[in-house]
């Protein structure tokens, strides 16, 4: 079995879920299908002939911190509207892998493993294309990476040498899971001082970015006092501070999972806002279009 | 003479409208802009659909008949102008394996050799995930099966890889109109035209159609002109066996109802 599992996520071969105990003995055994439009990987991003330069946003943070929940939030909340903070969602070559991540949220905990190990061989890189109300083009790429990666991330530089979308993004979002805000022993608070110090001390942090603070899953963080909370807000600001400039404007408090269809989350609301409104595109590091390209093959 | 192929995931409500199609306009004498110019060699297939359609009874996918491609030729009434309505010997199921990157050449001939197209969608109220996720946004359903399986995704999506798919592939194809199928479904009053009826279903399905094709249609359409499930009020098999006479059941819907339809096929030859 362990070998069965190498393979797996040496994408030697598909993984094959087990038969569960109550299955028929002859019931088909479901294979991981790549469909069409999947996100892009690092390898085939390369190929990918864009005619606008996207403006790359990464998402660092660990497994469970509510990334990919953020992501299908985003692409949902633009899917359903014909505009959504003033944009317009008008295409995109990575339907497959929105959906992925949506897909993910309705999954139990233990589902949840089985497609994230596979996940992690389909690609990270989402890109939307979107309009504004005066017809100009705006062109995003997500960079949503699997999150055991980033925990893998806090233990080796080999590792953390080859998160290239950290070091090349335009926006850097850094999550925290705020659930973890109820633990006495503030695990979060360690994992975010061994991460960041690692990609500082390997040069691999952007250095022009603009940082954003997402403080997810606000609504779990239910068994702490108001006062404490601004405490811990004040020490993730303090840990990032060493490493990063952030503004104040820039942490929001946001439940990516807050689509209530009469009420969206108001954090997640403001946080897609300020993404959408303004543009960042670093030109100083990579003069060409094919700037991700470049940064990829400079890299190796 | 322009080539049109039709082509839609299953389900989709292509068999049915060939099957009404064939039954209402084979004989051209219904004033509708189309007429057939002759009939194909082999009818075997099309006169199955049209006896399902006659009898008021769903149009039957899965009958063993063997499907053979079947090419009706149309001419536009008023300017003669000729366009043929290619009908593969597939069934929906070739395209939905695309989007699993499964592409057979046989698809891959009918696209190439394609002018237009008419690309059937499935009603769709609301998407599986959309429900779940604004009723209940923590809501988990399941363990098993966890892999992301094409029914899993939405029907908008499916139809937008579909789309996408064609639109990058086939510079050929220059012309696109859409029919969205069991239109009698819809409240036309809250919804007095298909493209406000699109926009609110699927808003990226609308934004994609009009910001990347260069040319397309948009129709309901009802091929079966009721839902024989649930008959309206007022209406019997029997009034419908009249309206049937009268070509007065099937009808399609852009801004206003018309039982003329080869319009979505007429669309394809204007400007």
């Amino acid at each position: 079995m362990a070998g069965d599992i190498n393979d797996v996520l040496l994408g030697e071969k598909p993984l094959q879920i087990p038969q569960m105990e109550s299955a028929p003995k002859n019931a088909p055994i479901e294979v991981d299908t790549a469909f069409l439009y999947e996100a892009y990987t690092e390898d085939n991003i390369v190929d990918a002939n864009f005619d606008i330069n996207p403006e790359l946003i990464t998402l660092l943070g660990l497994d469970e911190y509510g990334k990919s929940t953020f992501v299908g939030s985003f692409y949902h909340l633009l899917r359903t509207r014909e505009s959504f903070c003033g944009f317009s969602l008008i295409d995109t070559d990575t339907i497959a892998g929105f959906e992925r991540r949506l897909y993910l949220r309705t999954l139990n905990d233990e589902g949840k493993s089985d497609v994230k190990r596979t996940r992690r061989k389909k690609g990270s890189l989402l890109n939307l294309r979107l309009i504004d109300s005066d017809n100009n083009p705006r062109h995003i790429l997500l960079s949503d990476g699997a999150g055991e990666t980033y925990r893998e991330c806090l233990s080796k530089d080999s590792i953390v040498m080859e998160q290239i979308a950290v070091k090349a993004a335009n926006r850097l979002l850094i999550f925290v899971n705020c659930e973890e805000f109820n633990e006495v022993t503030k695990p979060w608070k360690e994992d975010l001082k061994a991460l960041l110090k690692r990609f500082d001390d390997n040069s691999m942090l952007p250095e022009n970015a603009t940082v954003y603070v997402v403080l997810n899953k606000f609504d779990k963080a239910s068994e702490i006092s108001p006062e404490t909370i601004e405490s811990y807000i004040n020490e993730v600001k303090s840990i990032i501070e060493k490493h990063l400039a952030i503004e104040d404007n820039c942490i929001f408090r946001v439940n990516s999972k807050g689509l209530f269809a009469d009420n969206i989350d108001e954090g997640l609301t403001n946080l897609i806002s300020e993404i959408l409104k303004t543009v960042q595109v670093n030109r100083s590091l990579y003069k060409d279009l094919d700037w991700i390209s470049n940064a990829i093959k400079d890299n190796k | 003479m322009d080539k049109c192929i039709i082509v839609g995931l299953p389900e989709s409500g292509k068999s049915t409208y060939i099957g009404a199609f064939w039954a209402i306009e084979k004989d051209g004498d219904t004033g509708h802009k189309l007429v057939c110019s002759k009939y194909p060699e082999d009818t075997t297939y099309l006169d199955s659909l049209k006896k399902d359609w006659n009898s008021q009874r769903m149009v039957n996918r899965s009958n063993q008949l063997e499907m053979k491609n079947i090419v009706l030729e149309l001419t536009d009434t008023i300017e003669n102008k000729q366009i043929s309505l290619c009908i593969p010997d597939f069934k929906g199921e070739r395209f939905s394996n695309i989007l699993q990157n499964n592409i057979s050449s046989e698809v891959e001939d009918w696209l190439s050799e394609s002018d237009s197209v008419l690309f059937f969608i499935k009603y769709t109220e609301i998407d599986i995930l959309q429900e779940e996720m604004e009723e209940n946004p923590d809501a988990q359903t399941s363990t098993t099966p966890t892999v992301l399986r094409l029914k899993d995704m939405s029907e908008w999506s499916k139809n937008i890889m579909l789309l996408k798919y064609i639109n990058e592939n086939y510079d050929n194809i220059r012309k696109y109109t859409f029919c969205i199928s069991a239109w009698d479904k819809v409240d036309q009053e809250q919804y007095p035209t298909a493209e406000s009826w699109l926009k609110s279903k699927s808003p990226l399905f609308f934004n994609y159609l009009k910001h990347n094709l260069k040319k397309y249609s948009l129709y309901g359409v009802s091929a079966q002109g009721l839902d024989y499930a649930e008959y309206p009020q007022g209406e019997t098999r029997e009034t419908i066996q009249q309206r049937t006479e009268q070509f007065k059941r099937a009808y399609v819907y852009d801004t206003e109802q018309s039982y003329d339809i080869t319009k979505p096929l007429y669309s394809l030859l204007t400007d």
